[in-house]
């Protein structure tokens, strides 16, 4: 939690520099964009997990919701194909993850054990963490708007080198095999707990849009967001009966080699 | 340099991530129920007293197992124009409707629950069983020979014991199969933790096992389940969350019994385990066989019923019968064991089924707390319990 604090910290400090040391529309003399080819490497914040979308309708409150992990550093090649276009593209790795609390009514799950398996409705709370470490290529388009605006967008590869999902239900109860089935009541004290870990897949693609913002000559402060666009689970996995797909953002501060 | 609240930062960025998919990811509207159960029934009549045994059977709590519900009411109950009410699952509706009245003095009325989507409907049969009580039974020796078993009526997946003899209900046998089902959806009939022994010491006995239920068992720190067999009824609803309160012992038995007699095998598995699934190289298994009687009503008329957690210790018990040295044999061993009184038995009470007995048999003594040794096996048949001669 420090290293994360200090990220932070740094973060919202170089952004008050940035702000308060140059005007607006003040042209950045020698700007590093200028030139064809340039290389930056960034820090910052990385917010996210795996959500269902749209939310399932039988999720029906979020009790919490704490991300944990969040941060990211990035190596980037930039590209300039014209006045106003060009590349970027680059490595990042991002450690991000979130734990909530949801409550569900009438979920349809189906836990598979070796051959063993327990299908039915829960109604209840599920706690649940999400822990991931990803590696990411971007590719994308940018484009300038001015002098200190830039958009980018475009898709992504992704490779979770580290992924975790895990959790517990309590305070509910199962349905053996249909709504009017077997009721199998939890308890806060004596939780079912849960790993699927093993059933997210490990190569992930989806789209990303970003802004960056010139602070400085060299440095600037960028804001990114994932959306992935396959199923973070394996085709073959039902205990989660919706898709469920990564979402991230990202918020830093980058700086021009 | 700004200070910066940490945690509510972050928040607040999650928000904002998640706040970007508004559009896509909020709360939906909530589905309508789907469940279709009775949860209680409940017949009020003018005097309880007189209707009932016991005041507190006027309301039955229906488990989501059970499609019968059963009123127990005094001989000569005129049940010919009954009115029992019922809650159910949110939304649900019941016809005939809750609170009309029926003639139960036949084979009882059935009942169908709809649930508020309209897509689901569970049908229950709701009859009132009128106990003699003005006579005492003739014997002073009750049999329990294991003979009576069949495949569970419902799932097909594990047997259960019927008691013919007739002095205790016939579905009184009740064993923890059902909770092991739930870990063990592959098991056949012969895999579960108590099954039928095909060569008893006479005709058929009863096999406990102790079986792992392993990976399933894992998730609810239940690693094991022991074969047990006991006088009473398992609540699988409860299995998981409390599996002490899943096992509810005794039932009403109107003779005071005087000895618990029986045949039995054992033997223990090779590595006990504690409820972490660690093995204990210095603790070997022992099986677990006794027999309890009780006051099944509290002074204020609440019922008692008793667990896993207080079978022996109970203010209510009043006779405790355990077997205390089950040494490991390969061959049919008796047991002879008196009940050892606590308190005066009632005579009237006895009559109004004011006590209960329990009779418990398990492969792991400490299998209730999910401790003992895979593959620990207690054989067990022919049981028996002298009671005290009636007065004329």
């Amino acid at each position: 939690m420090t290293s994360l604090k200090l990220l932070l910290l740094l973060l919202a400090l170089s952004l008050c520099v940035a702000l308060h040391a140059t005007t607006p529309d003040e042209p950045l003399a020698d700007n590093p964009e200028q030139t064809p080819w340039g290389f930056e490497v960034s820090a910052g914040v990385a917010l996210g997990g795996a959500t269902p979308i749209p939310f399932d309708r039988t999720i029906r409150s979020i009790r919490s919701l704490t991300p944990t992990g969040c941060a990211a550093i990035q190596v980037d090649a930039l590209r300039r194909l014209g006045p106003r276009w060009g590349l970027r593209s680059g490595l990042r790795l991002s450690w991000q993850g979130v734990t909530s609390e949801v409550r569900v009514k009438n979920y349809h799950t189906q836990l598979t054990m070796h051959r063993d398996r327990l299908t039915g409705y829960y109604t209840g709370l599920d706690k649940n963490h999400e822990r991931f470490c990803l590696l990411t290529v971007p590719v994308l388009v940018t484009y300038r708007l001015g002098t200190r605006w830039q958009l980018s967008a475009g898709p992504y590869l992704q490779w979770a080198l580290h992924r975790r999902f895990f959790g517990s239900v309590y305070e509910g109860y199962l349905r053996e095999g249909t709504p009017t089935g077997l009721k199998v009541a939890f308890d806060r004290n004596t939780p079912a707990t849960y790993d699927f870990s093993h059933s997210m897949r490990r190569f992930l693609w989806g789209c990303e849009v970003g802004c960056r913002w010139q602070a400085y000559r060299r440095l600037s402060a960028f804001a990114a967001f994932d959306l992935g666009l396959n199923d973070a689970f394996h085709h073959s996995f039902r205990t989660v009966n919706f898709k469920m797909y990564p979402v991230a953002a990202t918020l830093g501060v980058g700086y021009r080699l | 340099m700004m200070p910066i609240p940490l945690k509510s930062s972050l928040r607040f960025a999650a928000l904002l991530a998640l706040s970007l998919w508004g559009p896509a990811s909020c709360i939906r509207d909530e589905e309508p129920n789907a469940e279709a159960d009775i949860e209680t029934a409940t017949l009020h009549v003018s005097a309880p007293e007189a209707f009932f045994f016991h005041a507190s059977d006027s309301v039955q709590h229906v488990s989501s197992a059970d499609t019968a519900i059963r009123f127990d009411v005094r001989w000569g109950a005129d049940l010919s124009a009954l009115s029992p009410e019922f809650t159910l699952t949110a939304g649900a509706t019941i016809a005939p409707a809750s609170g009309s009245t029926h003639d139960f003095s036949g084979e009882g009325v059935f009942y169908t629950v709809t649930s508020q989507d309209g897509a689901w409907q569970r049908r229950y049969r709701v009859w009132f069983r009128p106990i003699r009580s003005d006579t005492t039974p003739t014997t002073t020796q009750v049999h329990f020979d294991f003979e009576d078993f069949a495949l569970d009526a419902t799932t097909q997946k594990y047997y259960i014991w019927n008691e013919p003899n007739g002095v205790l209900d016939a579905d009184c046998w009740a064993t923890g199969n059902p909770g092991f089902r739930l870990s063990k959806s592959t098991a056949q009939p012969v895999d579960y933790p108590t099954v039928p022994l095909e060569q008893g010491r006479t005709g058929h006995g009863v096999q406990l096992t102790t079986r792992s239920t392993l990976p399933f068992g894992a998730m609810v720190n239940m690693r094991l389940a022991a074969g047990n067999l006991f006088i009473g009824k398992f609540d699988v609803t409860n299995a998981m969350r409390d599996a002490m309160q899943a096992t509810q012992f005794g039932k009403p038995f109107t003779l005071a019994p005087l000895r618990f007699e029986g045949w039995y095998r054992y033997a223990a598995g090779a590595n006990y385990q504690n409820r972490n699934g660690v093995v204990q190289p210095d603790s070997v298994d022992c099986a677990d066989i006794y027999a309890v009687f009780y006051r099944n009503t509290a002074a204020d008329g609440t019922p008692v019923t008793l667990h896993g957690d207080d079978v022996l210790t109970h203010p209510a018990l009043v006779a405790v019968a355990r077997v205390q040295s089950l040494h490991e044999t390969d061959e049919w061993t008796p047991f002879a064991v008196d009940f050892a009184y606590r308190s005066e038995v009632n005579d009237s009470i006895l009559a109004a089924r004011g006590y209960s007995l329990a009779i418990v048999a398990s492969s792991s003594r400490d299998g209730a707390s999910f401790c003992g040794a895979v593959g620990s096996t207690l054989l067990i048949d022919d049981f028996s319990v002298t009671c005290k001669s009636q007065q004329p």
